[in-house]
Order: structure tokens, then C-alpha cells, then sequence
């Protein structure tokens, strides 16, 4: 039911706004109550504000900001590694369908024999 | 009037007399009643509006917790399913390739819902034979249906799509039981159920991942990391005459340092597990020569465990569901036989995706701990068995 789902997001972030703006609000009557000189609803504001202020920012990181943490698909490349059993001569390239280790690999470039497949690994995560 | 009542009236005026010796709160206090001097109606409305919705964050805070869990979850499932949805579209692609059977996607559904009934453990005894009996019967049934689908297919081939809707059947079930517990959780709004599904979601969102890995290893035929162990065996026996010696099970016999080495694998590199539980019983059985016996296999890593560590240690080194390890502890123990494992360690991800450069790198040192281990545990002359147990895809012989 995705309406549904976004209907309830809007909500919860209208109410998480709703509260912001009257912590910000609070904030604002804490500072023009210090410069009428009454200090103690200043602190009294001031305390509402940062509560609310605190209270919203808390709920709007863990609910509409939050996403569940997953890594990113992982990336890798997966290579075939031969060798030439004749030359000792070793190759690397990226792995291509139907080879297999210990299967036929390409000829040896120097000495044009048929090298072995050594191994087949991935590299990256 | 009664005294009570008169007692508290003197509490209330003492309380006013209190907090006209207050100037500053009261001047608070007024302005919180809405009282103020100065007509603070815009301080009213948002003190009003405070208070409601801190009374709601108590009422409502524990519903709130769980919409954000059920949120969660939801979010899991979909990643889920689009996984379990690509991985059916890579099977579906993979047999199309071979086969242009119609209906082959509702085919493809069907074996995908494949299921197993365990045998009953009331009465354990003899219940791994049971095991063995209902799950050959599985595959040998679903052999059976891809060869119909695919007419023709070749035996590593037919390994390898075998492996890939094994892969696929794991990710649909994983799909379908997540699916379950959400839905049970936002029908019930239960916090137990929610908070569950919830505490373990990363674990399956992990295993989910590395079943796709697999589906892809299986299409590609690529080595996956569970092959550590046929591996180490494949090195072993490569350029010597083998034989089939059970179901995909392959031996040959060697020399290494003066001693006689029977290695035993499954055959690759179609993705094959084969039988070395009876490969085992049949070779000790048949020759009473055997003076030890080595197993070599992928195990899980604890976190903070290296990948590729090789660790050392007695007995049978095979997972599954036993019925193989059941069948060499049992042989090994009529024989008395000692039975040597060597671990090649990976996590459940590498265990199913194509083999990490660093598991590769273990088999090397696997190979050494193998001769290092016929050299100080067997005298020269010795027959010695190794099996390199594990899932061969992409390793041959
Ligand atoms: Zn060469």
C-alpha cells in the first residue's frame, strides 16, 4: 500500500515540521523576552525551544531521514590466472564463460603451448 | 465544612503566598495560564500545541517505534524481493538460452516452490539413511525436470542450472517467510513479531545478498568459495588416471613424499558436491591399508577472523546437512582410522560467491598444511586418503 505509507510519512513529517517551527518559535520569544529584560521567561523559553527543537530533530533522524543502512551492491571482477606448465609463464585476464580451473587455458605467448588454468578468483568486496 | 477540605484551601493560599515571594516565576506562571500582561496570545496557542504533542509522544511514542520497525522491514522485504525477482529472471534467461520449451517461466515457478519434508527425529534411529533416501530422491527428481526442460543438457551444465534454482528456491524461501512476518506484524501491530523481524533482518538481508552472488557464480560457472577444499584436492590429483568411484565422485591415486595418496573430489566443473561420505566408506572398506584419513574443507569464519586463515584439527571436516559427515565418522570409527581436518575459513558470503583472491590464497597454504601433515603424521609407505569436500563448480581435475 504505498498511498497509504505516504500518507502516514507526510504526517509524521508534518507534525515533525509543525514542532520545529514552534521550537524555532519558542527560540525567537526567549530572545525578545531577554531584551524586554524578562530574564526568567527568556530561560523558560529558551528551554521549551532547545527541548522541542531537540525532541523533533531526534524523531525527524531517526524516522524520515533514516534509511536501513546496506552496503552498496557489492562491485567485483572475478579473473583467470594460467600458466604454462612448459615456460613457467603466468597470465592474468578477466574470466570469460566456460573457463574452469585446471581446464585449458589460451596458448602461452611465448612458447604457444596450451596453458593450464591456474585459478579463477574475484577481486573487491 | 470539613477539615480536609479546609486544610488544603490553607495549602492552596500558603502555595499563592509562596509564589508572590517569587516576582520572577510568577510572572512565568502567568504567562503560561495565558494570563500576561501584555495579551501573550501567540505564546498560549504554541504552549498549547507543545503540550499536546508532548502528551502525544508519551501516549503514542511505543506505536510510533513500531511503525518505524514495520517501516524497516518493509524496506528489507522489497530489496528482497528484487532480488529474488533477478535471480528468477537469471534462471528463466539461462534455460531459455537452451531450450525454447514454452510455458517455461510457470515451469520455472514450480521448481522454484520445490520443497523437502525432514524425516521425523521421534524415533531418531536410522534417521540419516531417511535423510539420504528423501533427498536423493529430491534431486534425482529435479535432474529429472530440468532434463525435460532442457533436453539434451550436459552433465556440468546440468549441475550448474541444478545449483542455480537450488540458489533461487533459498532466496524465495527467504523472500516468502520475511513477507510472512511483515505482513503477520502490521495485521497484528504485535511488537513482539515486528521486533523480531526486525533483529534479524540484516543477517538475512546478508544472506540474501550472497544467494544472489551464487545465482550468478552458478550462471557463470564461476568457483565459489565452498570449492576451497575441492580445490586443495583438485591440485593434488591433476595429471593422474581417475575414476568414479560414487554418484559425481571422482579418486585418484598419487605419490607424495614416498607415501601413497588416494584423493578423493567431487566432479567438476559442473557444480557438484558428490558423495564423499560413501567415496570414503568405500575406499576403506575395500582396502584395509588406510592409515589416515584428511579432509579439507571451507569453514564458516567467526567475525574478526581472517578470510582464508587455514586452521588445523581432528575429525570430519564436512557441513551440510550430516548425512556425509555421519557416514565418515562411522567408517573412520570401524576402522580406526584417524581423521584429520584442515579448515580453510570464510564467511557464509564468500562461502557462495565467487572465490575471494584471499581464499585462493588459502589453498595454496591449505596444500602446504596437507603435505606438512602426511609428512609428520604418516611414515613412508603409508596410504593416506584425502578428500577435499565442497561444491567443485569451475574446478576440474
Ligand atoms: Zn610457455
Amino acid at each position: 500500500m504505498p498511498t497509504r505509507r505516504s500518507l502516514a510519512m507526510l504526517v509524521a513529517t508534518a507534525i515533525i515540521t509543525a514542532l520545529m517551527v514552534l521550537s524555532i518559535g519558542f527560540l525567537v520569544q526567549a530572545y525578545s523576552a531577554y531584551l524586554g529584560g524578562e530574564r526568567e521567561a527568556a530561560l523558560y523559553y529558551l528551554m521549551v525551544g532547545l527541548m522541542g527543537l531537540a525532541l523533533s530533530g531526534y524523531t525527524l533522524a531517526q524516522t524520515v531521514l533514516r534509511r536501513p543502512k546496506t552496503p552498496k551492491s557489492k562491485e567485483y571482477k572475478v579473473h583467470t590466472v594460467m600458466h604454462c606448465l612448459r615456460c613457467g609463464f603466468r597470465d592474468l585476464r578477466p574470466f570469460r564463460r566456460g573457463d574452469y580451473v585446471l581446464g585449458p587455458g589460451d596458448n602461452c605467448p611465448r612458447c604457444l603451448t596450451p596453458m593450464v588454468i591456474l585459478a579463477i578468483y574475484r577481486e573487491g568486496e | 465544612m470539613p477539615a480536609t477540605v479546609l486544610f488544603s484551601e490553607d495549602l492552596y493560599l500558603e502555595g499563592l503566598h509562596m509564589f508572590s515571594l517569587e516576582p520572577g516565576l510568577g510572572v512565568t506562571l502567568q504567562q503560561v495560564s495565558g494570563a500576561g500582561t501584555q495579551g501573550d496570545i501567540l505564546g498560549l496557542v504554541f504552549q498549547a500545541i507543545f503540550i499536546a504533542l508532548f502528551l502525544f509522544s508519551i501516549l503514542y511514542g511505543q506505536k510510533f517505534q513500531i511503525w518505524v520497525m514495520l517501516r524497516n522491514v518493509e524496506i528489507g522485504l522489497h530489496k528482497i524481493k528484487r532480488m529474488r525477482d533477478e535471480a528468477r529472471q537469471t534462471i528463466i534467461e539461462t534455460i531459455k538460452v537452451l531450450s525454447n520449451k514454452p510455458g517455461l517461466e510457470a515451469e520455472v515457478d514450480r521448481l522454484l516452490e520445490y520443497f523437502w519434508i525432514e524425516p521425523t527425529s521421534l524415533d531418531p534411529f536410522g534417521i540419516v539413511g531417511k535423510i539420504e533416501h528423501i533427498l536423493d530422491t529430491r534431486e534425482e527428481r529435479l535432474r529429472w525436470e530440468i532434463k525435460s526442460l532442457v533436453p539434451g543438457v550436459d552433465d556440468a551444465r546440468l549441475r550448474n542450472l541444478e545449483g542455480l534454482l537450488e540458489a533461487g528456491s533459498s532466496l524465495d524461501r527467504i523472500y516468502r517467510v520475511i513477507r510472512h512476518y511483515y505482513l503477520l506484524g502490521k495485521k497484528t501491530m504485535s511488537l513482539f513479531v515486528i521486533y523480531q523481524a526486525d533483529a534479524i533482518l540484516p543477517m538475512v538481508l546478508q544472506e540474501a545478498k550472497a544467494l544472489s552472488a551464487a545465482v550468478k557464480a552458478f550462471r557463470d560457472g564461476q568457483p565459489i568459495g565452498d570449492g576451497a577444499g575441492s580445490l586443495v584436492a583438485a591440485r593434488f590429483m591433476y595429471g593422474a588416471e581417475k575414476r568414479v568411484i560414487a554418484e559425481d565422485t571422482v579418486m585418484a591415486e598419487v605419490e607424495v613424499d614416498n607415501r601413497r595418496l588416494i584423493v578423493v573430489k567431487a566432479l567438476g566443473p559442473g557444480g557438484n558436491v558428490g558423495k564423499p561420505g560413501e567415496a570414503v566408506e568405500k575406499i576403506l572398506g575395500s582396502r584395509g591399508d588406510v592409515t589416515a584419513v584428511i579432509m579439507v574443507d571451507a569453514a564458516l569464519k567467526l567475525e574478526g577472523e581472517k578470510v582464508g586463515e587455514v586452521a588445523e584439527g581432528v575429525g570430519a571436516a564436512i557441513g551440510g546437512i550430516g548425512v556425509e559427515k555421519f557416514k565418515i565418522e562411522e567408517v573412520a570409527k570401524r576402522f580406526r582410522v584417524p581423521l584429520y581436518a584442515v579448515a580453510i575459513k570464510e564467511s557464509l558470503y564468500d562461502a557462495i560467491s565467487p572465490m575471494r583472491r584471499e581464499i585462493y590464497a588459502g589453498v595454496e597454504k591449505a596444500v602446504e598444511r596437507v603435505r606438512r601433515l602426511i609428512r609428520e603424521k604418516t611414515k613412508i609407505g603409508d596410504t593416506i586418503l584425502l578428500a577435499g569436500i565442497g561444491n567443485t563448480l569451475g574446478i576440474g581435475q
